[in-house]
Parts: structure tokens; C-alpha cells; sequence
């Protein structure tokens, strides 16, 4: 009995210090790739490239940096290349195709909006933007929160649906020509910044 | 329900009784997690499966721990000093993992001719280390060592590994000296030759327990140089080293921390590598020594003698298919000096050692593994030659998408007859094991 008793002992005494260690020593702090990203919007064959950039690229590291980074194109392509040519890399001239396909499409269809998070806006921006917006009366046009009128595609989820630069180049384009009616020749950088600021925050949530 | 709280109690017993169980298990080399934290990768990046390294792997080590580069048929490759330069800010958890242990359970039997069978099982802290290894920052000095706490279940401090080393030249072809103590088999050659393979160490293969009771498993002082070439993209790549090391006292005690034991000569081993990726190879290793060795140890009759010893062994694994079949297959030979227990006339040890086994990835951090081992002795003095046989299959899987937590269940069967005594005796061995890397 006291033999049990000094191996249990012993072995939760071990457990406890090894424990202790395990819990002090710093973690891998990219392992692992958990970052994910929903891509059911992506057309089919994106989302197969995906699947093989997720499963070769998390052999051995994580997603995080890839998934925010942004690069262009070509910087991409210099990327990958690198990549392949570490050692145990394994990925083929034709993973390596699906890769780039999968970046350059990520790259342009979410990274690009997403260059600026909302919470990194000052609100002060975005309470501008928002009062410039009333100011205009674009809402003659636009519903928010299924107010305004009917001339316009309801804007609650423009933030999902374009992303700043293309928001940014609407609006200095300001539209001549077109259905929308073009912002006052005065209107500032500022505040078409101000602007685009407020319907990023707009994600239909 | 009597039943079942007769099994908890039986269950409770096994354990805590069998913690005190010395079960032999051969050294085995654990992940180092430092270096994947240090660079912020996967254990995948250097492991198959840790603990068996890829290119990757043996590339970081022989580039003085450091991470090889893209090699762009473009571009020039980098210098190693380029390398140390790129190298992040030097922490304590850049360099040293406190929390890399094993816990194995195992259950044995083994029939040996003309006794009782008997039977052995156990759960215990298999191993427990510690390693301090990383790189001096803005050199191209390295350093490694392996402060073993718990080893086979017993805690008994030492420290197979520790020795400081410098390289040179670029990624593409680079050297490296090294001095210090350094264990002699530990993760040497291609994936084949590095014994490590997913299947627990055979003890056919290198651990020979024969009649002249000579392991392999020793840590000596020494010094070793390497080389090492690459081709563009990692294609190929070929390495050599040579260690010339002051050996073991018989006793196994180191050499030159005592001197009672007779004389020691120098053990020399040889390596020559060649990897094609991705992650095949072949590698040629050699050992030749000459050191004082007892036979009939601790026995009335016990006497020293001064052979020469010889292991030369070609191994090579062919990858199907990118990580998903591994087929592996070597060969050992051994000539030894040899004199005979009883009469002690002189003569030789001659043992050839064949080693087949196939990994299966099915999928990242889960494979399935076989192996078959056969080991022929034959001794001037034995009546015939004879032969020990070995298979293993297993499973192993990691825990943790990183892959620093990896489980493994395994089981096997050893049989055959002593080459002097002829006893025939065999051994079946099922063990589960858990290795954490922190």
C-alpha cells in the first residue's frame, strides 16, 4: 500500500512540475494556421486553390501573415517561387500555379477592402462621413437600415460588397454621367475620405 | 459493476505499481522546439513526423542551426554570415525548451528456452529533456546540448550532447566543425540511415546486445567535420562527415573523465550522404574503433581483451509519391575482434543486419508504420551461425496541428537464439507512448 501511495505520489509530483514548465514555456505563436477565411463566395475553382494553398502552406507555417499580408501580383509570384525553392517545400510547378491563382484572387476581391479596418477609423471620420452623406441626400436614393429611397441598391452591406479603393474611386469619379448625380465640384479629399469611411462601417450586420 | 470496479482497481494498481518498472527503452532523440519557435514554424517544417527530420531538417543542422534559404537557380546564394544576420533577437525561448518529455506505457513478454516465461508491464516517464541550443548572435558559432533529466524511466541526470561548433561558407556549399561531447547515432545521415524512423529504435540495428556487448548509444568527447553541397531548389543534396571521438571505458563511463579502466583508443565514424528530393536518399556510414572491452562481465570469470571494432552499413528510403509512402531498407555489417568466454582463444564476431520498413502518411500528423528487422551472428566459437528476427507495426499521430504533441502505439515481436549459448528465446512488446515538446 505505501509503495502505490509513493508512485502515485511521485507521479503527481512529476506532473505537477512538468506541468508547470509546459505551461511556462512560450508557445508557438504562429502554429498551427488556424486562421482560416470563408471563400464559399469564391467561384469553385478558387476554392479549390485555396484548399491547396491552406494544406501546403500550413505544412509549415501558419496563415496569419499570408491571409493579411498584401502584395502585388508580381511580388506574389516572387513569393511563391521562394517558397519553392526551400528545401522539403513540395510543391509542385502546378500547386504552386493554384497558389498564385488563389492569392491574386483573395488579393483583390477582400484584402483590398480590408486594408483599412473600421476600428482603426477615427470615429470622427466616420460621424463626417455620415453627416456628409445626409448632407448630400444620398439617401434620396440609398436605403440604410431600409430607410431612404428606392432609386439606389440598398447600401447596409456595401462594405461586403466593394471595398475601399473601388468605394474611393466611385466617388472621385463622382459618377458623371451616370445614374448617380455627380458630389459638388468643391467636395474635398477629406471629405469623400470621410464618406467612404462611413459606408465601410456599413457591413449588413 | 463489480466487475468494473475490480478493473479500476487492477487498473490503479498497474499504474502505481509499475512506476518504479526500469523498462530498457533505447536513447531516443525527441524534437527540439526551441528551433520552431525561434522561426515561428510547424514542427512539420523539419519533421516528417518528429521526431524524423526531412531536407529541411538536416539542412538546419548542418548550416549551424540555421534556417537554409530559398536556393533560386537566379540567384546567388546566401553566405552563412548573411544567414546569422537574418537571424531574430536572441531570447532564452529562442534557445532552450525545459519540457520535452516522453511517457511510455509497456507490456512484455518474453519466453527465453529453459526458463519461465515472464511478464512485464509498466507506465512510466520514458524520457524528460532539457535542451539549450541555438546560435551566438552576429557569429557563425553554434552551439547544442541535451540535458537528459529522465531517461528510460529513471532519473538520472547527463548530458549525452554538448558542444559548441562553427560553419562556413554559403547555403549552396558550406562546412562546420564541431568539438565537444556528442552522441554517436543520433539523427546521422538520411532519413533511412537516421534509425529514428516512426517505429521505437530496434535494438537489431545499431544496439547490438551480442557477445560482444558494444553500443553504439555512447556520448563521447570528440571532434567532427563536415561538408555539405546543394544543388539549385534543394534537388540534391551531399553530405560528409567524419567524428574522431576518445570512446567509452568498458564500464561505459566517458574516457577522459577517468582513466582505471584501461586502455581506450579513438573511435572513428564516417558518414557520406546523398538526398534527392523530395526527401529520398542514401547514406554510407562507417565505425571503426578500438577500445578495451570485458567479457563475462561482473562474473567470477570475467577478463579484458582490446578488439578492433567495425560497423559498415548502407541505407537508403525511397519517397513515393511526396510524403504519403515511405519505403526504407538497409543493411549493416559488423567484423569484430572476439575472444571466446570460456577458453578466451581469440577469433571474430561476424554480424550482417538487415532493415526493411514502410512509413504510410496518410495525412499530415497521422502514419501508420512497418518494419522487419533480421540480424545473422555468427562467432568463431559458436556452433553455428544464428539469427534474430524483429517486426513492428504502429500508429502514430500528433495531437496538435504544430505537430509538438505526437502519440504512438506500437507493437512487437523479437525472437530468435543467442550466437553463443544458442538458447533460443523471444520477446513480444506492445507499448503506447506520448511525447511532449515545449
Amino acid at each position: 500500500m505505501r509503495r502505490i501511495a509513493l508512485s502515485l505520489f511521485s507521479g503527481l509530483v512529476f506532473s505537477a512540475v512538468f506541468g508547470f514548465l509546459a505551461s511556462a514555456t512560450p508557445q508557438f505563436k504562429t502554429a498551427g494556421g488556424t486562421e482560416r477565411i470563408n471563400v464559399s463566395s469564391y467561384p469553385k475553382d478558387v476554392q479549390k486553390d485555396y484548399k491547396t494553398f491552406v494544406d501546403k502552406c500550413s505544412e509549415c507555417h501558419g496563415l496569419t501573415s499570408s491571409l493579411k499580408q498584401s502584395f502585388s501580383a508580381a511580388a506574389w509570384t516572387e513569393e511563391v517561387h521562394r517558397t519553392q525553392s526551400m528545401a522539403s517545400s513540395h510543391v509542385s510547378d502546378k500547386e504552386a500555379k493554384a497558389i498564385l491563382v488563389f492569392l491574386n484572387y483573395d488579393e483583390t476581391h477582400r484584402k483590398s477592402r480590408a486594408k483599412l479596418p473600421a476600428s482603426e477609423v477615427p470615429s470622427k471620420s466616420i460621424e463626417a462621413g455620415q453627416k456628409f452623406y445626409y448632407a448630400q441626400s444620398c439617401d434620396a436614393c440609398h436605403t440604410i437600415g431600409g430607410q431612404g429611397g428606392q432609386g439606389g441598391p440598398p447600401l447596409d452591406d456595401v462594405a461586403e460588397r466593394r471595398s475601399r479603393d473601388q468605394l474611393l474611386q466611385r466617388m472621385l469619379e463622382r459618377r458623371a454621367g451616370t445614374m448617380m448625380p455627380p458630389l459638388p465640384t468643391d467636395t474635398t479629399d477629406q471629405q469623400i475620405n470621410d464618406l467612404v469611411d462611413f459606408l465601410l462601417t456599413l457591413k449588413g450586420r | 459493476m463489480h466487475s468494473v470496479r475490480r478493473g479500476i482497481k487492477a487498473l490503479i494498481i498497474l499504474i502505481a505499481t509499475s512506476w518504479p518498472l526500469v523498462i530498457f527503452i533505447p536513447h531516443q532523440a525527441l524534437a527540439i522546439p526551441q528551433f520552431a519557435r525561434r522561426f515561428r514554424l510547424n514542427c512539420y517544417a523539419c519533421h516528417t513526423i518528429p521526431p524524423v527530420l526531412n531536407e529541411q531538417g538536416y539542412m538546419f543542422k548542418r548550416l549551424g542551426h540555421h534556417l537554409p534559404p530559398a536556393l533560386e537557380p537566379s540567384h546567388a546564394p546566401e553566405q552563412v554570415s548573411q544567414l546569422v544576420e537574418k537571424e531574430p533577437e536572441w531570447t532564452l525561448a529562442n534557445n532552450g525548451s525545459f519540457a520535452v518529455a516522453d511517457f511510455n506505457f509497456s507490456m512484455q513478454r518474453s519466453v527465453q528456452q529453459g526458463q519461465s516465461p515472464s511478464s512485464t508491464s509498466g507506465f512510466q516517464v520514458n524520457a524528460w529533456n532539457a535542451y539549450f541550443a541555438g546560435w551566438i548572435p552576429n557569429t557563425n558559432f553554434f552551439y547544442y546540448s541535451e540535458l537528459d533529466i529522465v531517461v528510460g524511466g529513471q532519473t538520472s541526470p547527463d548530458m549525452p550532447n554538448a558542444h559548441m561548433g562553427y560553419v562556413g561558407g554559403s547555403a549552396k556549399s558550406s562546412w562546420y566543425a564541431i568539438v565537444g561531447r556528442e552522441h554517436l547515432q543520433v539523427s546521422e545521415g538520411t532519413r533511412a540511415a537516421e534509425v529514428y524512423s516512426l517505429l521505437p529504435n530496434s535494438p537489431l540495428l545499431f544496439e547490438n546486445f551480442g557477445p560482444t556487448n558494444f553500443v553504439l548509444d555512447q556520448s563521447p568527447v570528440g571532434a567532427e567535420v563536415g561538408y555539405t553541397w546543394t544543388s539549385s531548389r534543394y534537388k540534391n543534396i551531399l553530405g560528409v562527415n567524419v567524428k574522431v571521438t576518445n570512446g567509452d571505458n568498458p564500464d561505459g563511463s566517458e574516457a577522459l573523465t577517468l582513466g582505471t579502466s584501461g586502455r581506450n583508443g579513438k573511435d572513428i565514424w564516417a558518414d557520406v550522404d546523398w538526398w534527392y528530393a523530395p526527401e529520398s536518399g542514401i547514406s554510407f556510414v562507417t565505425y571503426q574503433g578500438r577500445k578495451t572491452q570485458f567479457q563475462n562481465f561482473g562474473l567470477s570469470n570475467q577478463f579484458s581483451f582490446y578488439p578492433h571494432i567495425r560497423r559498415e552499413g548502407v541505407f537508403g528510403n525511397y519517397m513515393i509519391r511526396r510524403d504519403k509512402v515511405d519505403l526504407l531498407a538497409g543493411y549493416l555489417h559488423g567484423n569484430d575482434n572476439w575472444e571466446d568466454p570460456v577458453t578466451g582463444a581469440p577469433g571474430t564476431y561476424l554480424s550482417n543486419g538487415y532493415f526493411t520498413e514502410v512509413d504510410c502518411y496518410v495525412r499530415r500528423g497521422l502514419a501508420l508504420a512497418g518494419r522487419y528487422d533480421r540480424l545473422k551472428q555468427d562467432v568463431t566459437a559458436g556452433l553455428s551461425p544464428t539469427s534474430l528476427e524483429q517486426w513492428q507495426v504502429g500508429v502514430e499521430k500528433a495531437f496538435t496541428p504544430s505537430g509538438n504533441i505526437v502519440g504512438r502505439i506500437a507493437a512487437g515481436n523479437m525472437h530468435g537464439d543467442d550466437p553463443v549459448s544458442l538458447l533460443r528465446s523471444s520477446t513480444r512488446t506492445i507499448q503506447a507512448d506520448i511525447q511532449f515538446n515545449f
